[in-house]
């Protein structure tokens, strides 16, 4: 009833772990129904390891959550050495979120997690991170560079290929268009919101870089009317994510084009929240005229 | 007043004894997202995690309200 088939891959159900949210994965397993959960995606991994911006780099702001932590990660050998391994069986499905400053480099990172065979099923491609200073967010603004990168990254791998786009454009559905031809299997949307915040007596930034990315309910009216424009234009199953914080909120991404949803920020107010969520969305689709939820995506009124 | 006052401080104590179920690893990665140098940037700056964990107590008590 909530299982989702994607190019042979199923999803036991269609709620994520949004990358960046939960670890690496394995830290959550005790504390979580992972059979409940469709899928896990890990930290954004770099081809060198990064300890991250400077100490402030979160904020709480209303009805959301500012970061900028600034990819920091135990770099790709590290992680195909000691992370990797205890993914494996981890219980549900695995997708991998790379971050590079350049083509180069995600194709690096890429080639050195092929060669180390794992178990997961595919890679969610972060071409949308607003708070690095060096690529990251280049990529997901420039239609072009989107393209060309999956692209390469297509050639190396027969595994799910998911491109996670920004938000921070004009026209995120020609960004998408760009990703669908390249060769993506789908499209993650959307990323978070550039934002800042500052103490009005002091005139000091709360976050060091100054600017960091804005996720939680707060975005989730614009994330929805993002989903549903690229929804619009492209072929390839979508991923939707921007503040998703109950079960009704995953069925309104759904219905306006995702065939999976993300949850992210609600993980950092109790990572055991996700699998409420499972129950919440089968008892739904059991008291409505629908049989499966994949017969609800994209199902809005025109 | 008082009795507001004691409500938040109870949901406070609540989200608090709720995270000794947080396994060890998922409370580094907490750390290391949090800070720098993770658990090691927390212990040496014992006042800035109080005050962090104060703020974060009171975004938990936020989001839940948004979420009812």
């Amino acid at each position: 009833m909530l299982s989702i088939k994607i190019k042979d891959i199923t999803f036991n159900s269609p709620i994520i772990a949004a990358s960046g949210t939960f670890g690496y994965g394995y830290e959550v397993k005790d504390m979580v129904d992972l059979n409940k959960i469709g899928c896990v995606i890990t930290k954004s991994i770099t081809l060198e390891s990064r300890e991250g911006n400077p100490q402030p780099r979160l904020h709480m702001s209303s009805s959301g959550m500012l970061n900028a932590i600034g990819l920091a990660n135990v770099g790709v050998n590290k992680f195909c050495r000691d992370k990797l391994p205890k993914l494996d069986n981890l219980g549900t499905n695995v997708i991998i979120s790379i971050a590079g400053s350049c083509i180069e480099e995600y194709i690096n990172i890429l080639k050195i997690i092929e060669s180390s065979n794992g178990k997961h099923i595919g890679y969610e491609i972060n071409i949308s991170c607003p708070n690095v200073k060096k690529g990251g967010m280049e990529f997901g603004i420039n239609s072009e560079i989107t393209n060309k990168l999956t692209k390469a990254l297509r050639l190396l791998t027969d595994r799910l290929l998911i491109v996670k786009l920004s938000p921070n454009v004009t026209s995120i559905e020609d960004i998408a268009l760009a990703a669908e031809s390249g060769g993506a299997d789908m499209i993650s949307a959307v990323n978070t919101f550039l934002g800042t915040a500052i103490d009005y007596k002091t005139g000091k930034f709360s976050l060091s870089s100054k600017f960091g990315g804005l996720s939680g309910p707060a975005i989730k009216p614009i994330a929805l009317a993002k989903v549903n424009k690229i929804y619009k234009k492209v072929n390839i199953p979508i991923i939707g994510m921007g503040g998703v914080s109950s079960f009704q909120d995953v069925i309104e991404f759904i219905r306006l084009g995702s065939t999976l949803v993300q949850m992210g920020t609600l993980n950092y107010r109790d990572p055991s929240m996700i699998c409420n969520f499972y129950d919440e969305i089968k008892l739904f689709i059991e008291e409505s005229e629908f049989s499966s939820i994949n017969e609800l995506v994209g199902k809005f009124d025109e | 007043m008082n009795k507001a006052i004691n409500k938040k401080l109870k949901s406070k104590f609540y989200i608090l004894l709720a995270m000794r179920k947080w396994p060890i690893e998922y409370i580094d990665w907490r750390l290391t997202t949090a800070y720098p140098k993770g658990w090691k940037f927390a212990l040496l700056h014992p006042i800035i995690l109080i005050k962090d964990l104060w703020r974060y107590l009171e975004w938990c008590q936020k989001i839940d309200e948004d979420i009812k």
